[in-house]
């Protein structure tokens, strides 16, 4: 039952995402007869918008894979230290013993 | 090692009695069908692979976290709320193994989940005439990577707090590692003004796994090269947070009086 539930409400989130309107039913001769003029605001939004692509584009064009390896550094020295600490468990556990 | 398969086994055999693999049968119904839909608005071929894509993509990243939530942080909990972990643990068998045994059981699931609606929705595109495109396997598996980082710390927080508090630890870890530089940058401190939040943000990246490395919606859309070792590098960094979190998890364990 939950499973049903939850694939019916992904179905249903999918065909939301996907219907015109995002959903409603706003047909063409309901839009409004003037064209939409953004705000000074919201060109503020699209600047800022286009800002962020083309910085996101140009960090995946260049140095992303060194990067990861730098980044994975931090992991693989917590995982040695972690397996440390697990083998001195262990080895006080059978020292009790 | 053969007990973590045994083990990897067992939780398998659960996860196919609960019927859970009806979860992605429904998704994999939805990626089939979505090309079609997509097609029926008559944008063009350029827009329908683009907007074919966001959608599929989109989906395969909100599915597999929310796979990885529900497996992770229902693992271990089930196991000891069923009591079908002490004749486990009655055996010469490490907690190490049984950790890792669940976090295979737990990552194979998510995987297969995640291809089989990669394979639907390849599928659905292949019958409409538009052609294989491998950009669109590179993103689900990296999206796998991810799903399977978010898995591993569910599961270990599912050690210490109840399954819903590991569910919500895990998806604020997602939100929080997943926040780009330029996301911050021009949205929190230029549009928002909150630097205090901003720096909280990037303190707390400074010890949690970089989502944004598994990112490849953008690239794949839009068409962007894509480097043939990006792969390689994604799965050694999430390999790293997985035993970072695997290990933890054991620790945790050690110490838990069951």
């Amino acid at each position: 039952m939950k499973t049903c539930t939850l694939a019916l409400l992904l179905t249903a989130a999918v065909w939301a995402q996907g219907a015109p309107g995002g959903g409603t039913n706003l047909t063409r001769s309901q839009e409004p007869a003037t064209p939409f003029t953004p705000s000074a605001h919201d060109t503020d939004k699209a600047a800022i918008f286009g800002h962020m692509i083309l910085a996101n584009r140009r960090q995946r064009e260049g140095v992303q894979i060194a990067a990861i390896y730098q980044e994975a550094v931090k992991p693989w020295c917590l995982v040695a230290a972690l397996a440390l600490a697990c083998c001195g468990v262990r080895w006080k556990r059978d020292l009790v013993r | 090692m053969i007990y973590s398969y045994h083990i990897a086994r067992l939780q398998l055999t659960r996860v196919w009695r609960r019927q859970l693999y009806v979860v992605p049968l429904a998704v994999g119904i939805v990626m089939l069908a979505l090309p079609a839909y997509v097609n029926a608005f008559s944008m063009g071929l350029a827009a329908f692979s683009l907007v074919t894509r966001d959608f599929a993509l989109g989906l395969l990243s909100w599915f597999g976290l929310a796979v990885a939530l529900l497996l992770g942080s229902s693992a271990v909990p089930g196991d000891v709320e069923g009591k079908t972990i002490y004749p486990l643990l009655s055996r010469p068998l490490g907690r190490f193994h049984y950790i890792a045994g669940q976090l295979a059981a737990v990552a194979f699931s998510v995987a297969l989940s995640l291809l089989f609606s990669f394979a639907a929705l390849q599928l659905g595109m292949l019958a409409l005439g538009a052609p294989l495109d491998l950009n669109l396997l590179w993103a689900a598996l990296s999206y796998t990577l991810q799903s399977i980082v978010v898995a591993s710390a569910c599961l270990c927080c599912s050690l210490f707090c109840s399954p819903p508090l590991a569910g919500v630890l895990g998806l604020a870890l997602f939100v929080v590692g997943g926040l780009s530089e330029s996301f911050i940058q021009f949205f929190i401190v230029q549009d928002r003004g909150a630097a205090h939040i901003a720096n909280a943000v990037r303190g707390a990246q400074r010890a949690l796994p970089h989502f944004e490395f598994f990112e490849l919606k953008y690239p794949v859309e839009f068409g962007f090269p894509i480097h043939p070792a990006l792969l390689g590098a994604q799965a050694f960094y999430a390999l790293g947070w997985m035993l970072v979190f695997a290990l933890a998890a054991t620790l945790i364990f050690e110490s838990k009086d069951l």
